[in-house]
């Protein structure tokens, strides 16, 4: 009797920005097998409050957009709009502790496509004004099941199905 | 002469007093400009009935997939999500995957509550 074994790392990830500040995050990767290391994190043009390391991209209040996984990870670009959330870059961390190594989307693509797999996250958000509203890590985000985060009036629940993964950001009713 | 103490101490104490106060007043201010709980979250746009059904479903497949059912959070949630867009005579096609179900019932979702706010 042949054992199949399904693979678990999504096919897609959707992010819907349901509320109206501006969601800023990053998405983590981690090998299809075996530990963290090496690590990928996207990396977009915008950066934390108080960093200077650029690792988020942004959607804005009420923006969605789907990162499809149609050649392996790690993703290059969102195929839906805005622009704002296109990753620009991958930064891999070979071990823990080891400087994070930024890496072309194209050599991230020809190095790590299909051996490693969505796993985690990050995000922060801030209003109009700039302040800082919240921030959380959605980690381990290869759960078979769902999760719900709120804070502040805002609610965060990751929804796995059928291999995509789901992340909406809404009002809390 | 016998120096009495007591009041300039006394003096010396309300003053260490008074400043250290003014410092946590200023802390506290400068706190005051980024903490997450002095961002006041906007008011929920008050969601139409279909929303506020589809909401609820989706609320209780998350329930039910905690509870370790995957097989029926999947279902409740792909109910949930075509009753939603029946609801809003969005057509889908019987070959459309799960997921694209879900995806278009969210941006459903998202484009409501975005016009609920213009």
């Amino acid at each position: 009797m042949a054992l199949i074994v399904a693979p678990v790392f999504p096919n897609s990830i959707f992010v819907f920005n349901n509320v109206d500040f501006d969601l800023y995050y990053l998405i983590g990767a981690r090998p299809t097998d075996g530990t963290y290391y090496p690590y990928l994190s996207s990396r977009g043009p915008y950066t934390q409050p108080g960093s200077s390391t650029p690792y988020f991209v942004l959607l804005e209040g009420f923006e969605n957009t789907t990162y499809a996984h149609a050649s392996g990870f790690p993703f290059d670009s969102p195929v839906t709009l805005p622009a704002s959330a296109q990753i620009s870059h991958w930064t891999r961390t070979l071990t823990p502790g080891s400087p994070a190594i930024n890496t072309t989307n194209s050599l991230a693509q020809m190095m790590f496509g299909s051996t490693h797999r969505y796993s985690e996250f990050k995000f922060f958000m801030l209003d109009e004004n700039d302040n800082h509203v919240l921030s959380g890590n959605i980690d381990p985000i290869d759960l078979d099941f769902p999760s719900e985060m709120s804070g502040f009036g805002i609610t965060i629940t990751y929804f796995p199905l059928d291999g995509d993964v789901f992340i909406l950001f809404d009002y809390t009713p | 002469m016998k120096t009495n103490y007591v009041k300039p101490l006394s003096f010396l104490f309300v003053l260490l007093i008074f400043f250290s106060c003014q410092k946590e007043e200023g802390e506290t201010n400068q706190q005051n400009l980024t903490p997450n709980s002095d961002i006041t979250v906007s008011a929920r746009p008050t969601p139409s009935e279909d929303m506020i059904t589809f909401l609820s479903s989706l609320s209780e497949a998350v329930i039910i997939g905690q509870n370790g059912n995957k097989k029926e959070y999947e279902e409740t949630l792909i109910k949930a999500s075509k009753d939603f867009l029946d609801m809003n005579g969005i057509m889908y096609n019987k070959a459309t995957s799960n997921s694209e179900i879900f995806s278009k019932a969210l941006e459903l979702y998202s484009q409501k509550t975005n016009n609920l706010k213009n």
